[in-house]
C-alpha cells in the first residue's frame, strides 16, 4: 500500500499482457491440421469417460485428445457461454433438449461432412427417431449419443403392504392411481408416487408430458403450427398426473432433482416414480427387505419414450484444420465397445445396443421395447423447446395446487404456447 | 463489541422514569435477539446430526457427530474455502489501491470533467452483477482469465471499485486540506502529499473499505458460478451449491457445508466489526 | 441486501477554489478507471449492444428495437415488473421495521446492548447460498416454520415454497431476515449521531420519550432514513442469489423478479439478446432512485 502509483501501474501492466496475449492466441489462425482437440462432457464420476480418453491418446500417437468435465447443474450454463464467446470445446457431449436452443442459434456445425457417415457412422446404424431428433432445421446438427426410456417403477413390497398385487407389463391410470392411494393411506411417511416437479425437462419427460402422450394427446400439431393443450386427451393426462401427484408430498412440487424421490424408493417410502432405468435405487441405496423393483407402462394403447439422452456436437467456431482430429475420434469414440464405456445409458447406435452387456438383464427389457418399438419425442424439437418446457412446468404447477381448473390452466397456456410458436 | 459508530462519547439516553418502560428495549432486543439466533442455532445442530435423520422438525440433541463436517472436508471443500480467500484478498487490495488514488484525486483537485466522471461512477455501482455474467464471461474467455482465481478477483475488484472509490473519498475529504498545504510548503509534490500526509492518515479507512470489499466478495454467488466451473476451481459459495446439487437429500452435509461457508466471514467480522460498521455508516454521511 | 452501495456518499457541497490546478490529476484516476471500464463499463456496453441484435454465435444480425419491442408485449415482463415491485417493497418494509425497531431498542449503552448488537449484525454478512439453504429447509413441510406454527397451536403441513401464494412472502420473509441489520446499522448510528443535549432539552420542556422521538429525534434522521431507503431499494431490486437458489422463480412463477427472469433467459433459454434487453431495462430502472437522489442532493448543496 506503500506506493499506490506502483500498484496503478502494475496493474495497467498486467492489463495490457493480458490484452496481447489474447490477440496473440485469437491471431493464430494456421493452416496446418491440429493434432489436438478438446472434449467437454458433463461430470462423470465412474471414471468412464476419461478411461476412454485415455485409451485413446495411447492408441492414437500424435493425437492429444484433452477432457473437460463441468458439474452437471452448471453444464448447460458453461457450455452456451462458451458458444456465446466463440472460445471453448472442440466438441461437446450436448444435452438431447437444450440443443434445438444451441442449433437454432447458429452455434454448431454440421457434423456429417466432418466425420463421414460410413461405418459405425451409416445412419442405417443409428435408431431412427434419435438420429432426427439430433437434427435441427432439416440439418444433422450433431450425432445422438444415447438415450434414456422411461416406465412407471414400483416397489413391489410396499405395494403389497399396501393391499396391490403386482402389475403387468402395461396397466391402465385407474389402477395406478388407486394403488398410489393406498399407499398414501397407508400413513404420512408414505408416498403413493414421487415426482420431481421445479425441473423444466422433468415436466416434459416423466411428469405431464408422457401421461399427455399416454392419453393420445400432444403439446401441438405434428406441423408445429398450433398447440393442442385445449384437447380433451391433454386435459386427461394433466389430470390423471394431478391426482397421482396428489399421493406424493407437497414439496415435491419444486423439487429439481430426482435423489429425493429415488431414496425413498429405495427406502421403501415410496410407491411409484416414472423414471428411467439409471434412477433404479442401487443396491447400497435400496434395502432388500423393503423394495422390489417392478416395472409398468401406463395405459395399454401407446408406448412412449423420450429421447432424454445426449448428443455430440460441434462448435461453429471450430475451424477446419480441427476437422481430421475430429473424424479421427469420433468414428474411435463410436465403436460399439467404445460408445458402450462413453454413455451410462443405452447407446444411440444398433451396433452399440448389441454390445451394451451390462443393460441385458431382464429388468432392462422394457426399455429396449420401447426403445425398439416408438422412441419418440414428448415435445417436438423446436427452437422454443425451453420456453415451452418452462411454460408447461408453471402450468403443471398451476393444475397440481389447484389454484384454478386444470380446464382453465390449459386454456390459458394454449394462448401463451401458441405465441412460442409463432416467434 | 460495537462501540457506538462515530460517537464513543455519548452518554446513554438519560434513564427512564418508569422501570416497566425501561424493561421495554430489553424485552424488544431479546426477541430479536431469538429471530437471529434460532436459525442458527438449528443449522449448527443439524450440521452435527447424521444423514438421513434429520425431520428439520425439532431440536435434537441426539446423534450428535462430525461425521458431516469430516465428510464436506474430504472433499474438494477446503480448496473452495483457500479460492475464496485468495479471491476475496485480490479484491481487497486491487479495489482498495486503485480507488484510493481516484478518490484523492477526486477530493483534491480540480480538473475538466470531474463531476462528470463522478457521476460516471455512481451509475456504475448500481449495476446488478446478474446483467455482467454473460458479457464478462466472453470478456474473461478472450483474457483466458476463465477458472483462473486472480482472474476472479480482478472481477471482484472491479465490481467493488466504485464503492470503495467513494467510502475513501469521503474519508479523505474530512482529512483537513491545510496539512496537504502545509507540505506543499514544505516542497512535497502531489505524491509526495499523498504519500508522506494522507496515506497514513487513510491508513485505517483503507483497512476498513478492504474489510467492506472481503465481506461482500465472500458472499457473491453469480458471477462465481459464472467464471470459475471446474470443481478445483470453485469458491466457497459455488462449491456448496454443489453439494447441494450432488446430496439433494443429504441435509447434514449441506448444513455442515453452510456452517464452514459462514464462520471465516463471521471470524473476519467479529475481529473487525468496529471498522466495517464504521465503513457503512461513515460512508453513507452524504 | 449482499452489498451496501454507497450511491451518493461523498458528493460535498462544491468547494471554494482552493484547489490546486494540476495537468495531471487524470494519471491518478487512470488504475481505477481502466479496471472499471474493464469489469463494468464493457459489459454494459456490449449489453446494449447485443440487445439491438439476434446475439447468435459469430453471426449477430442487427434487429433495431425488435428485443425491446418484444419484451414490452411479452405479458410475463409485466408480471415479472410487478413481482419485482411487491418482492422490493415488502423486502425493504420488514427490513426496514425490524431494523428501526431493533436500533431504537439498541440506542443503549448497558452491558447486554453492547454484547447483542454486534449478533445483530451478522446475518447480514452471511452468503446468500447459505441463507437460502437454511431457509428452503426451514420451509419444508416438516420444517422448522411449521414446528414454530404447532407450538403456537397452528397445524399446517404447508411445504411454503411449493404454493404459488405463500412462495414469494416466504422467501421476503427469509431475505428480511438476512437484511435488516443494514437499517439496524444505519438507524442506530443515525439514531446516536443526534446530540444528547438535544434529547434532555426535549425532556426538561415535558415531552415524554415517545414525543422526543417523534418531534426531536426524527427529524434529524430524515436524511439517513432517505439515504438507507434508497440504497436498501437498489439493492433489494437487484437481489439475485437468495430468490434463485431457492424457488428458480417458481412455482408458477411466483417468484420470477426482474434479475431472476434475466438469469433464467441467459442460462436456461440461452436467449442473449432478450437477456441483453432485460439488463438494460433492469439498469434504467435502478438508475431513477440514483438520479432522483442525486438532483435532491444538487439542490441541497445548492441551498
Amino acid at each position: 500500500m506503500r506506493n499506490i502509483r506502483k500498484i496503478g501501474v502494475a496493474a495497467m501492466a498486467a492489463a495490457m499482457v493480458l490484452t496481447v496475449a489474447s490477440c496473440s492466441s485469437s491471431s493464430s489462425g494456421s493452416a496446418a491440421p491440429s493434432k489436438e482437440l478438446s472434449v467437454w462432457i458433463p461430470s462423470d464420476d465412474s471414471g468412464r469417460v476419461a478411461a476412454y480418453i485415455a485409451a485413446f491418446n495411447t492408441s492414437h500417437p500424435g493425437y492429444t485428445v484433452t477432457l473437460r468435465q463441468i458439474p452437471f447443474a452448471q453444464y448447460d450454463n458453461a457450455l452456451g457461454q462458451a458458444f456465446r464467446a466463440g472460445q471453448g470445446p472442440d466438441i461437446a457431449q450436448i444435452n438431447g433438449t437444450t440443443f434445438p436452443s444451441f442449433a437454432s442459434k447458429g452455434y454448431l456445425q454440421p457434423i456429417v461432412p466432418i466425420v463421414g457417415d460410413t461405418g459405425e457412422l451409416a445412419t442405417a446404424n443409428f435408431y431412427p427417431n434419435l438420429y432426427q431428433a439430433a437434427a435441427f432445421d432439416g440439418k444433422q446438427l450433431s450425432l445422438p449419443i444415447d438415450t434414456g426410456t422411461r416406465v412407471m417403477q414400483y416397489n413391489k413390497k410396499l405395494l403389497a403392504k399396501a393391499g396391490v398385487a403386482p402389475f403387468g407389463e402395461t396397466t391402465s391410470y385407474a389402477d395406478l392411481l388407486s394403488a398410489a392411494q393406498k399407499v398414501r393411506a397407508l400413513g404420512d411417511k408414505y408416498q403413493g408416487f414421487c415426482y420431481v416437479g421445479g425441473d423444466k425437462w422433468y415436466t416434459v419427460n416423466s411428469n405431464a408430458g408422457p401421461f399427455v402422450i399416454q392419453s393420445g394427446g400432444a403439446f401441438m400439431n405434428k406441423e408445429q403450427t398450433k398447440a393442442t393443450l385445449d384437447t380433451p386427451e391433454a386435459e386427461a393426462g394433466f389430470n390423471f398426473f394431478k391426482s397421482m401427484a396428489a399421493t406424493g408430498d407437497k414439496s415435491n412440487l419444486v423439487a429439481t432433482a430426482s435423489s429425493t424421490c429415488v431414496e425413498g424408493f429405495g427406502a421403501g417410502t415410496v410407491g411409484m416414480q416414472f423414471d428411467g432405468f439409471w434412477d433404479i435405487p442401487s443396491k447400497d441405496k435400496a434395502s432388500a427387505t423393503d423394495f422390489e423393483l417392478g416395472q409398468t407402462m401406463p395405459k395399454d394403447k401407446t408406448t412412449y419414450s423420450s429421447t432424454g439422452g445426449w448428443v455430440l456436437g460441434v462448435p461453429t467456431y471450430v475451424k477446419s484444420d480441427k476437422f481430421d482430429v475430429l473424424k479421427t475420434f469420433v468414428n474411435d469414440m463410436y465403436a460399439p465397445k467404445n460408445i458402450v464405456q462413453f454413455t451410462g445409458l443405452m447407446p444411440a447406435t444398433k451396433s452399440g445396443r448389441d454390445a451394451a452387456t451390462a443393460l441385458k438383464a431382464p429388468q432392462y427389457d422394457i426399455y429396449w421395447k420401447i426403445l425398439n418399438e416408438n422412441a419418440n419425442n414428448p415435445i417436438p424439437l423446436n427452437a422454443n423447446l425451453v420456453a415451452q418446457a418452462n411454460l408447461l412446468m408453471s402450468t403443471m404447477q398451476s393444475v397440481i395446487q389447484g389454484t384454478q381448473s386444470t380446464k382453465a390452466a390449459l386454456a390459458q397456456a394454449q394462448t401463451a404456447f401458441d405465441a412460442t410458436l409463432t416467434k | 463489541m460495537i462501540t457506538a459508530p462515530e460517537a464513543p462519547t455519548i452518554a446513554p439516553v438519560a434513564v427512564s422514569r418508569h422501570r416497566l418502560a425501561g424493561a421495554i428495549p430489553n424485552v424488544v432486543l431479546s426477541i430479536v435477539f431469538l429471530i437471529v439466533m434460532v436459525p442458527f442455532v438449528w443449522v449448527l445442530l443439524a450440521s452435527l446430526r447424521q444423514t438421513n435423520v434429520l425431520t428439520g422438525s425439532s431440536f435434537d440433541f441426539s446423534n450428535m457427530s462430525l461425521a458431516n463436517y469430516i465428510r464436506v472436508l474430504e472433499g474438494s471443500f477446503p480448496s473452495n474455502l483457500l479460492n475464496s480467500v485468495i479471491a476475496c484478498g485480490v479484491a481487497a487490495i486491487l479495489s482498495v489501491g486503485v480507488s484510493a488514488s481516484a478518490a484523492y484525486a477526486f477530493s483534491r483537485f480540480t480538473f475538466r470533467g470531474s463531476n462528470a466522471l463522478f457521476w460516471l461512477v455512481l451509475v456504475v455501482q448500481v449495476v446488478p452483477a446478474v446483467s455482467m455474467v454473460v458479457p464478462l464471461y466472453k470478456l474473461w474467455a478472450d483474457l483466458n482469465l476463465f477458472n483462473n482465481i486472480i482472474g476472479l478477483g480482478i472481477a471482484y475488484a472491479g465490481l467493488n471499485t466504485a464503492v470503495c472509490l467513494l467510502l475513501l473519498k469521503g474519508f479523505i475529504d474530512d482529512i483537513p486540506r491545510e496539512l496537504d498545504e502545509a507540505a506543499a510548503i514544505d516542497g512535497c509534490s502531489n505524491f509526495g502529499t499523498f504519500r508522506r500526509v494522507v496515506l497514513p492518515l487513510l491508513a485505517p479507512a483503507l483497512t476498513s473499505a478492504g474489510i467492506f470489499v472481503i465481506v461482500t466478495t465472500w458472499q457473491e454467488y453469480v458471477i462465481a458460478s459464472s467464471l470459475m466451473n471446474e470443481p478445483g476451481s470453485f469458491t466457497a459459495t459455488v462449491g456448496l451449491q454443489s453439494l447441494v446439487g450432488q446430496y439433494t437429500t443429504d441435509y447434514g452435509g449441506i448444513m455442515a457445508g453452510s456452517v464452514l461457508t459462514a464462520i471465516p466471514i463471521i471470524i473476519v467480522f467479529a475481529i473487525f466489526q468496529k471498522q466495517f460498521v464504521q465503513t457503512v455508516t461513515g460512508g453513507l454521511k452524504g | 441486501m449482499t452489498s451496501i452501495k454507497a450511491v451518493g456518499a461523498g458528493i460535498s457541497p462544491r468547494r471554494p477554489a482552493s484547489r490546486r490546478r494540476n495537468a495531471g490529476p487524470y494519471v491518478w484516476l487512470i488504475p481505477a478507471f481502466a479496471l472499471l471500464l474493464f469489469v463494468v463499463g464493457y459489459p454494459i456496453i456490449e449489453n446494449i449492444n447485443a440487445s439491438f441484435t439476434t446475439a447468435a454465435g459469430g453471426t449477430d444480425q442487427y434487429v433495431g428495437l425488435a428485443q425491446y419491442k418484444s419484451m414490452l408485449s411479452d405479458p410475463l415482463f409485466y408480471h415479472s415488473v410487478l413481482l419485482t415491485i411487491y418482492w422490493t417493497v415488502g423486502v425493504t418494509a420488514l427490513q426496514f421495521l425490524l431494523g428501526a425497531v431493533a436500533a431504537l431498542a439498541a440506542d443503549r449503552s448497558s452491558w447486554f446492548v453492547r454484547r447483542i448488537r454486534p449478533v445483530l449484525i451478522i446475518p447480514w454478512v452471511l452468503p446468500g447460498v447459505v441463507v437460502a439453504n437454511i431457509w428452503v429447509v426451514f420451509y419444508n413441510e416438516d420444517g422448522l416454520v411449521n414446528s414454530l406454527l404447532s407450538l403456537v397451536g397452528i397445524h399446517s403441513d404447508q411445504a411454503w415454497l411449493a404454493n404459488q401464494n405463500t412462495a414469494l412472502p416466504a422467501v421476503i420473509l427469509a431475505a428480511a431476515w438476512k437484511g435488516f441489520p443494514f437499517y439496524f446499522l444505519l438507524l442506530l448510528a443515525g439514531l446516536q449521531s443526534v446530540p444528547v443535549e438535544t434529547r434532555e432539552a426535549a425532556k426538561i420542556d415535558g415531552a415524554n420519550s415517545f414525543q422526543t422521538l417523534k418531534g426531536v429525534v426524527l427529524p434529524q434522521m430524515k436524511a439517513i432514513v432517505i439515504t438507507s431507503l434508497v440504497l436498501g431499494v437498489i439493492a433489494t431490486s437487484n437481489y439475485f442469489d437468495g430468490i434463485y437458489l431457492m424457488t428458480g422463480g417458481g412455482p408458477s412463477n411466483a417468484t420470477l423478479t426482474l434479475p431472476v427472469w434475466l438469469y433464467n433467459t441467459a442460462f436456461s433459454e440461452f436467449d442473449i439478446a432478450k437477456a441483453s434487453a432485460l439488463s438494460v431495462i433492469i439498469l434504467l430502472i435502478v438508475l431513477v432512485p440514483v438520479i432522483i437522489r442525486l438532483i435532491a442532493q444538487r439542490k441541497r448543496s445548492r441551498r
